[in-house]
């Protein structure tokens, strides 16, 4: 390439080759230039809808052409993604229109489950299918066992609560069972048990000064990708990028600084950044406070008086030094997470200088480990110790959402509900060894992943039925096989779908799905760029084929043959209380029964009389065409010296964690430090209450499984279900390190020349629980001894381009849950799937 | 008449694809096709390590070598700067592809967009095949942008080659190319080049721009400005 | 490193069989203009050669086309830029020539003064045809293997020597011929024209043939670094049929074959129709490599 000035251009008469118009097949209309007859082809419609490829939940548009949906953009309504998606969107054209797509219910006629049986799926009629849901259920009533069955969720819209809540509990069974913690909740532990926030927080971008992100990759995912790809010029241009990530991921790829981290060793990196920024001095004394006498008592090694130092929003802080922080030095972390002491020491003393305008970014890869909620906890503290916690340029909280939530279903649920919904949840959740403490409650959260062995074990109790909707646990789960064991051995499974994915395979009955964002009607809540925001999921085009919406219509169509089968409360519940706020009309399908929900839910937003903040419509039409609500921007500050936390305070030292841990230890007639142990964590006392470092868990023996292997996301995934794109596969390079229409595990060319192995040998990937087939690529964007391969390829079903053999089960590539164990961050009942979680061994094939 | 070109900010783009993506969207480009494309490399050792992106797409050449080379005159030069292809007049004898040097033409080789003319089913009468999606759906392919057929054929034919066209049709109605349109990050910019005062001009001339092998002497209106 | 090649064998074809047509005529001119009564056989053998051979090579390259039957449009949709364009012209002229001698000779009106005119013009189109096969390739901006002006005679060379080569092949299965042909060759016969020395010609032009491809080969690796990259893609992906091919097999062997013939100064009856196949093999395999190796593209990153 050469460079050229503005003097380099020669302007050149062009030859100017002039076609004549001819008159052409519709398909091969020749030149033409603005003929309006032609232009009338294209006359379409941008249609408000949502797009729920991933979790950011974008506001969108379609286009709209005759009924056909052609296009897509951003919602220019959106104030948080500014009329902007990212290339999951456009693909979403491929998934609706997909022939591999599911086109009628259909049952299984082979009796026999199993990963390699055909289940010799026919065709069947809508009322032949949900009468056989229900007679299922019936006999479960009959038999008081209302509580054996259960709905698995996962992703959803906030139609859900029809579906997972008050259809499950009405029918008899406490088991709405969701996605949530093979998702992100360790994230939010982190969150929590600092600033008494469980959720994804917020950023503001626009003011930041330094970004540090920790495993998060935002310009490829972890909820608001097309905000960041928006703005991340000018952010580059504003501020310092450091990604901590053990490779070379998209935003590392532009960023100023590269940490790649040894996987899992995430916490003891942040904890050197504390005891850098204190050493330094570099700590905020706006939010923190500071040393009563102005003097910087943190010395390497030195411990400090408590009374010497007066907080202001914060608590513990020298309590954490003190137990923690004053012998975290950056030499210390040096050998633990293989990141050099000097680029430690840099990229902390840069962070806390340009404070509190900067952002400790907190994502899945450090904190979804088995120990990772100290290591989330550490990471997000940082945030704390320079102030920018709810501030400006700094991490946010989110406005709130006014929606309705269901009705009360409390006179509909009769005596064999009553008696069935008490049992406890199918999950484990709260047993000892899972606390899974959402919001501080012992079982509070789900333990998705432990289903398959509670059905394995019947533990807590034998499962006999099951629904699954917008899920694929035998696919997206760590330790996938047990979940085709577990689904094998659960007698009956309905699951509704989009596709013939991996767990519809063990499925009785299969019903065909609505897509979400171009078939279905519901909404969902987010919020990015200091805007929360709900948005519409609706009806954009007829659907092809004989779809039907999985969390209202098919619960309605239930409920119906429930009723006629001698169980009418259900029907009544949802016929009764769901009537058309604007006419008061009863439904009297699953289609009117769906939007009579969804103007319910939504009504506080859209009702000029009801609605007082944030974005104002004329009413529901309004609403419905701008298909956003925005709120208000967020407001900084505002939570300082008002956290959710015990104390109100952003806790070093949590308060709330040591009451949570003392609860849940109380209720197991233990204590905390056996608590500690239980769930795989090393330190006692009251380390357990503070952010401290815990050494990486690994499954495997170093010398029989040499490598760490850690896994990642794609830019390009739609939660796993866009393998089956051809978008996807021709462009799947843009991850960086990645092959098109391929599945390669990333080895450092290092370790290729020790094991013999070039790019584009077929390797084996052994781990102690499982193994997979793919490719090898050398690449230099993974740490020596680390290997590291994208989720999302490896598909054995889902559809015939998504495997490499559709009929035959041949999985393009191998997928990564199925070397990886099923191991929890228990604290937060979250899948272990970072962190280098374990170690496997390579093998050519 | 605009002397159409771009300008391609590499340190905005961030590499999503989102182009290449939707400029199959829009042209409706088949599967292996690229007429918005992307280069990427990875240079250094571990942990000194650039991994860089860079999305290409017919320059346009004022001196276009694929103009040049055609022997019917099919690919051409339109009165905006913008190199065309004429489907009726292409004889598919190739030596566009052998004149240009940046990859950006495809040959028809067989029938497009095979999967949706397929028959082929995953579950017998349990899911649909190509075709009857297709046929359901009342268009060549499910999500056919009729509006290519503006200036172009929607689809090409077997036997011919095909390329970008900066989006003719879209550029002829007041509308951006898809690509520029579509990138999330802003990073591409249309415009003329030949207007002072066009955003584009302005953005060479601060920041300097490349071009790839200017020094064949093309003249490509592709212009990359900063570095990724 | 993959890479889609839009030309393909066909267009090898073409070219090694065009360049077999304008060689036999040219060989077939030369013989004409030397003695056209002594060797009949062999001209009309040449002039039946060369139609054919160019036609079956052009009929290849309209397989090659994706609308074939549109190939008639290149001749009223001419572009002066376009050296195909040219080519088309170039070559139907040639064909035309060709056909005009192949007939003259069939009616054995060799000795007209039509026949001198078809063969100088026809001569002259042979050489522009066989220029025009390697400008077709070192037209291409951009495309390192081909550039320079080295190309084109290369391949003129070529054609020249396949397309004296395949004549002799042929005139060497019919036995007669050729032991006539190489008989003659040592012998001096008073008041007759000199023997034509075959060998002489095949030397001379294995030797030129040799002088242009070490000359491009070494020019190649004096360019600059994108040649460069293209040589080592040829030396290490073809490196053994470029080497053992072209140059041993195609040229040296033959080379010897020849020097030993003339050392000898005797028949060799077995020596010709090898030497021959060797150096059409040699004469294909160049052009394909040429056209295959120039067509690969590296990245610009």
């Amino acid at each position: 390439m050469m460079k050229i000035s503005r003097r380099g251009f020669i302007k050149l008469s062009v030859a100017t080759g002039v076609a004549a118009g001819i008159k052409g097949k519709p398909i091969l209309t020749a030149f033409a230039e603005n003929s309006n007859a032609v232009n009338k082809l294209a006359q379409g419609k941008w249609k408000s809808t949502t797009c729920q490829g991933c979790t950011t939940w974008c506001p969108v548009q379609v286009y709209v052409v005759n009924g056909r949906a052609i296009k897509v953009r951003g919602n220019p309504n959106s104030k948080a993604m500014e009329g902007k998606v990212c290339p999951r969107a456009h693909m979403s054209l491929q998934q609706v229109y997909d022939p591999d797509r599911i086109k009628v219910p259909m049952k299984r006629t082979n009796p026999k489950k199993g990963r390699n049986e055909d289940p010799q799926f026919v065709p069947i009629t809508w009322d032949e299918a949900v009468d056989t849901i229900a007679e299922k259920m019936m006999e479960l009533r009959k038999n008081q066992e209302t509580h054996k069955y259960v709905t698995f969720r996962g992703r959803y819209t906030y139609m859900r609560d029809i579906i997972y809540d008050a259809f499950t509990k009405i029918y008899g069974s406490p088991n709405g069972i969701s996605h949530s913690a093979i998702c992100a909740e360790a994230e939010k532990f982190g969150a929590y048990f600092t600033e008494g926030f469980w959720d994804y927080r917020d950023y503001d971008l626009l003011n930041t000064r330094y970004v540090l992100l920790w495993g998060a990759d935002p310009l490829a995912s972890n909820r608001q990708v097309p905000r960041v790809l928006n703005v991340w010029g000018d952010v580059l241009d504003r501020a310092k990028v450091a990604v901590i990530d053990p490779r070379l991921s998209a935003t590392a790829s532009k960023a100023d600084e590269w940490l790649p981290v040894v996987p899992g060793e995430d916490g003891a990196l942040a904890l050197a950044m504390a005891h850098v920024i204190l050493v330094e001095g570099l700590w905020s004394r706006e939010f923190v406070g500071d040393f009563i006498d102005v003097i910087n008592k943190f010395s390497p090694g030195v411990s400090v008086q408590e009374d010497t130092f007066q907080e202001k929003y914060t608590y513990g802080v020298v309590k954490w030094w003190n137990m923690e922080l004053m012998n975290r030095t950056p030499e210390w972390a040096q050998d633990i997470t293989g990141v050099p002491a000097e680029q430690i020491r840099r990229v902390a003393v840069d962070f806390a200088s340009n404070a509190p305008n900067v952002i400790s970014w907190l994502a899945p890869g450090s904190a979804m480990q088995v120990r990772g909620a100290y290591s989330a906890m550490a990471c997000h503290a940082l945030n704390g110790l320079v102030g920018s916690v709810d501030n400006k340029g700094g991490t946010l909280q989110g406005m709130k959402v006014p929606a309705n939530s269901i009705p009360k279903y409390d006179a509909y649920v009769d005596e064999i509900a009553a008696k069935g919904k008490k049992y406890p949840k199918m999950d484990q959740r709260g047993y000892k060894e899972f606390p899974a403490l959402n919001l501080g409650v012992s079982g509070g959260g789900v333990v998705t992943n432990r289903a398959a062995d509670s059905i394995l074990n019947e533990d807590p109790y034998e499962i006999k039925m099951a629904i699954g909707y917008w899920n694929n646990f035998t696919f997206s789960c760590t330790g996938a096989s047990r979940w085709e064991k577990a689904l094998e051995k659960l007698p009956f499974f309905a699951h509704i779908t989009t596709h013939p994915a991996e767990m519809t395979k063990f499925a009785d009955i299969v019903l065909p799905a609505a897509h979400h964002k171009y078939e279905r009607w519901g909404y969902v809540k987010s919020k990015a760029n200091r805007y929360a925001y709900a948005t519409m999921n609706q009806r954009v085009i007829e659907p092809l084929w004989d779809v039907r919406m999985d969390e209202t219509e098919i619960p309605w169509l239930i409920a119906e043959k429930l009723a006629q089968k001698g169980y009418p409360n259900l029907f009544n519940y949802y016929q009764n209380e769901f009537q058309d706020p604007e006419t008061g009309k009863k439904p009297t399908n699953g289609m009117e029964f769906t939007l009579s929900a969804l103007k319910m839910f939504t009504q506080p937003i859209w009702d000029p009389a009801l609605n007082n903040k944030g974005d104002k419509f004329q009413g529901w039409q309004d609403f419905q065409e701008k298909g956003v609500w925005n709120s208000d921007p967020y407001p900084f500050k505002e939570k300082w010296g008002n956290f959710g936390t015990e104390t109100k305070m952003f806790e070093f030292y949590s308060e709330t964690l040591k009451h949570a841990l003392e609860k849940h230890a109380e209720k197991h007639t233990t204590d905390v430090d056996d608590i500690m142990k239980t769930c795989k964590f090393t330190v006692t006392g009251e380390h357990s209450f503070i952010p401290h470092y815990e050494p990486a868990f690994r499954w495997g023996e170093e010398n029989e499984y040499p490598f760490i292997f850690f896994e990642h996301r794609s830019r390009l995934n739609r939660e796993a279900r866009s393998a089956n794109c051809s978008w996807y596969q021709d462009c799947k390079d843009v991850d960086p390190g990645d092959e098109k229409w391929d599945d390669v595990a990333k080895i450092n060319p290092v370790d290729g020349v020790k094991l013999g192995i070039k790019t584009g040998d077929k390797i084996k990937l052994i781990s102690p629980t499982g193994q997979i087939e793919c490719t090898a690529k050398l690449w230099q964007g993974v740490r020596p001894g680390t290997i590291g391969k994208c989720y999302g390829q490896g598909h054995w079903a889902y559809g015939r381009i998504a495997a490499k053999d559709f009929q035959k089960m041949l999985p393009r590539g191998g997928n990564n849950n199925e070397l990886l164990p099923a191991d929890y961050d228990r604290f937060s009942g979250s899948t272990a799937r970072h962190g280098g979680v374990t170690r496997i061994k390579v093998e050519r094939v | 008449m605009p002397n159409y070109a771009m300008v391609i900010d590499l340190h905005k783009c961030t590499g999503c694809g989102a182009c290449a993506i939707t400029c199959k969207n829009e042209n409706n480009v088949q599967e292996g096709f690229f007429w918005s494309n992307y280069v990427h490399k990875t240079t250094g050792e571990f942990p000194n390590v650039r991994f860089e992106f860079m999305p290409t797409l017919c320059n346009h050449c004022e001196d276009a070598p694929c103009v040049k080379a055609c022997p019917v005159g099919a690919m051409y030069k339109d009165k905006n700067g913008i190199t065309l292809h004429d489907p009726e007049k292409c004889i598919g004898c190739k030596s566009c592809m052998i004149a240009d040097p940046y990859g950006v033409i495809y040959f028809n080789k067989e029938r497009p967009h095979k999967f949706w003319n397929s028959s082929e089913n995953a579950i017998h009468n349990g899911t649909s095949s190509g075709k009857e999606v297709a046929d359901k759906a009342g268009a060549p392919i499910p999500y056919y942008n009729p509006e290519r057929e503006k200036t172009y054929a929607g689809i090409r034919p077997q036997g011919i080659v095909e390329k970008c066209t900066f989006c003719d049709h879209r550029v002829k109605d007041g509308e951006k190319p898809y690509c520029v349109e579509s990138c999330p990050a802003g990073a591409r910019i249309f415009g003329d080049l030949d207007d002072p005062h066009s955003e584009i001009i302005y953005l060479i001339s601060k920041h300097g721009a490349k071009q790839l092998k200017a020094e064949l002497g093309t003249k490509p209106k592709v212009f990359y400005i900063r570095s990724y | 490193m993959n890479f889609y090649a839009p030309w393909d064998i066909r267009v090898t074809l073409d070219f090694f069989l065009g360049g077999l047509g304008i060689g036999a005529f040219l060989f077939a001119a030369l013989l004409s203009f030397y003695d056209r009564k002594r060797y009949r056989e062999m001209i009309k053998i040449s002039a039946y050669i060369a139609p054919i051979s160019i036609i079956l090579g052009l009929l290849a390259l309209i397989t090659e086309l994706g609308k074939p039957a549109r190939f008639i449009t290149t001749i009223f949709r001419f572009n002066p830029s376009s050296v195909m364009s040219w080519g088309v012209f170039l070559q139907s002229g040639f064909v035309l020539f060709a056909l005009i001698f192949a007939y003259l000779i069939m009616k054995n009106k060799e000795d007209s003064g039509m026949t001198d005119l078809t063969l100088i013009l026809g001569s002259l189109l042979a050489l522009a045809v066989g220029l025009y096969q390697g400008l077709l390739l070192s037209a291409n901006v951009g495309r390192s293997l081909w550039s320079g002006g080295l190309v084109p005679v290369m391949f003129l060379f070529s054609s020249i020597l396949t397309g004296t080569a395949v004549v002799l092949l042929i005139c060497s299965l019919k036995v007669s011929t050729v032991s006539n042909v190489t008989q003659r060759e040592t012998a001096t016969v008073d008041g007759q024209s000199k023997d034509f020395s075959f060998t002489g010609l095949l030397f001379g032009l294995i030797v030129a043939n040799i002088t242009i491809v070490l000359v491009w080969f070494i020019s190649l690796n004096k360019g600059t670094l994108e040649t460069q990259k293209a040589l080592d893609y040829l030396i290490s992906n073809h490196g053994i049929i470029w080497w053992g091919g072209v140059i041993i097999v195609g040229l040296l062997i033959p080379l010897v074959l020849v020097l030993s013939q003339l050392n000898k100064r005797k028949n060799n009856l077995t020596t010709t129709p090898i030497i021959s196949a060797l150096i059409l093999f040699g004469g294909f395999v160049l052009k394909h490599i040429v056209l295959i190796v120039g067509q690969v593209r590296f990245p610009f990153l």
